[in-house]
């Protein structure tokens, strides 16, 4: 009688850890899981971005992947300081902070130095450079993601490219 | 009799826990390895390509021309183009990796900040032995004055290391004098960016 209720609560118990176990694992997988959609959702922002057309560089109605053109970018800039357009972009792109920086290639002045340009610093970030499509309030509540990427930056006043990097601040 | 039953009942719990250790070597196995970021994943494979095709178009403002003309001219020994006695291949090195923090090359403030491992090369097929050599780490000593280190970051990227996608460019060789005398290589220009995992 004594041996059935011993051998029952051994069992008993060994059940429990293997449900507490499991419970943990899951918790893990789930966790990776939610991980990994937050990810996707990156990727997918970044890549709306890279095939906006009002960034994008363009000749004769064909648009080039990966390049930027510095006019459009002022324009897109601007317009974002209208409510109505940054609620649309929004719906978009979600909370976001755009950095483009060029680099200066010339011997004497080489580095992220021109004044058009953000250079990436987010201790010091520049919000009158940068484009943010999103307000001071949600920047303290939401955690940030950042992600970048390399591309040509096209002046059409000269006809020339430049090599520039997008940082993209996505808040979630 | 009673003796027998209780160690069979015995035997059932040690086969029970047996069964219970090794479910949890698989799991704590399975949660300590290691999974790579899909935003990194993601980033990584298009890096390589994405890199190489933004520094092709870019213009040199000390050369007057785009990057993929001076490798052109690098390869064809036309070092007269980037402004006084410098060697245009050294150029390439010092506009893409430079140790000097005041006047930092590409790969300083973009690829190795990131924290990426990489290997650039500008490879040509010589025709006599059919192997693709890196102009940048000078065989045989041809080029003069350029500096027979790679371009590659800190933490190495070697030809046995795990690699993304690279990014790969052929450009044509140039035709016309200087271009190559000796008739030595054979194929278009290969520019390779090659991040390693």
């Amino acid at each position: 009688m004594m041996q059935t209720a011993f051998v029952l609560l051994i069992l008993f118990v060994v059940f429990t850890l293997v449900g507490i176990f499991y419970i943990g694992y899951q918790k893990t997988g789930i966790r990776a899981k939610q991980r990994e959609i937050e990810g996707l959702e990156i990727i997918k922002r970044s890549q709306v971005l890279n095939f906006l057309p009002e960034l994008q560089c363009s000749f004769d109605g064909i648009v080039y992947h990966d390049c930027y053109d510095s006019q459009k970018i002022a324009a897109f800039r601007e317009q974002i300081q209208n409510p109505e357009k940054e609620y649309f972009y929004r719906t978009l792109l979600g909370d976001i902070s755009i950095i483009i920086s060029k680099f200066n290639g010339r011997i004497l002045e080489r580095g992220w130095t021109d004044p058009n340009f953000e250079k990436y610093d987010p201790e010091n970030p520049n919000p009158q450079r940068q484009i943010q499509i999103i307000d001071e309030e949600t920047i303290k509540e939401k955690d940030k993601r950042l992600i970048q990427f390399p591309v040509s930056i096209y002046d059409p006043n000269n006809d020339v490219y430049d090599f520039g990097v997008i940082f993209l601040e996505i808040y979630q | 009799m009673k003796n027998k039953k209780a160690q069979f009942e015995i035997f059932g719990v040690v086969l029970i826990v047996i069964i219970l250790v090794l479910a949890m070597f698989f799991m704590i196995g399975n949660s300590l390895k290691k999974k790579k970021d899909i935003t990194q994943s993601f980033t990584d494979a298009e890096l390589g390509q994405n890199m190489l095709t933004s520094l092709m178009r870019m213009k040199i403002e000390d050369c007057g021309t785009t990057f993929s003309e001076i490798v052109k001219y690098c390869v064809s020994d036309i070092h007269d183009k980037c402004g006084g006695s410098i060697n245009t291949c050294q150029y390439i090195k010092e506009l893409l990796k430079n140790g000097d923090p005041n006047m930092p090359g590409i790969f300083d403030e973009t690829l190795e900040e990131w924290g990426k491992k990489y290997r650039f090369s500008i490879l040509i097929k010589d025709s006599l032995d059919e192997k693709e050599y890196d102009i940048l780490t000078d065989p045989d000593d041809k080029w003069d004055k350029v500096d027979g280190t790679e371009i590659t970051s800190e933490k190495p990227c070697t030809i046995y290391s795990e690699k993304e996608a690279p990014g790969v460019i052929p450009l044509p060789r140039p035709r016309g004098s200087g271009s190559d005398p000796t008739n030595r290589f054979s194929g278009p220009i290969i520019v390779k960016l090659e991040i390693c995992k």
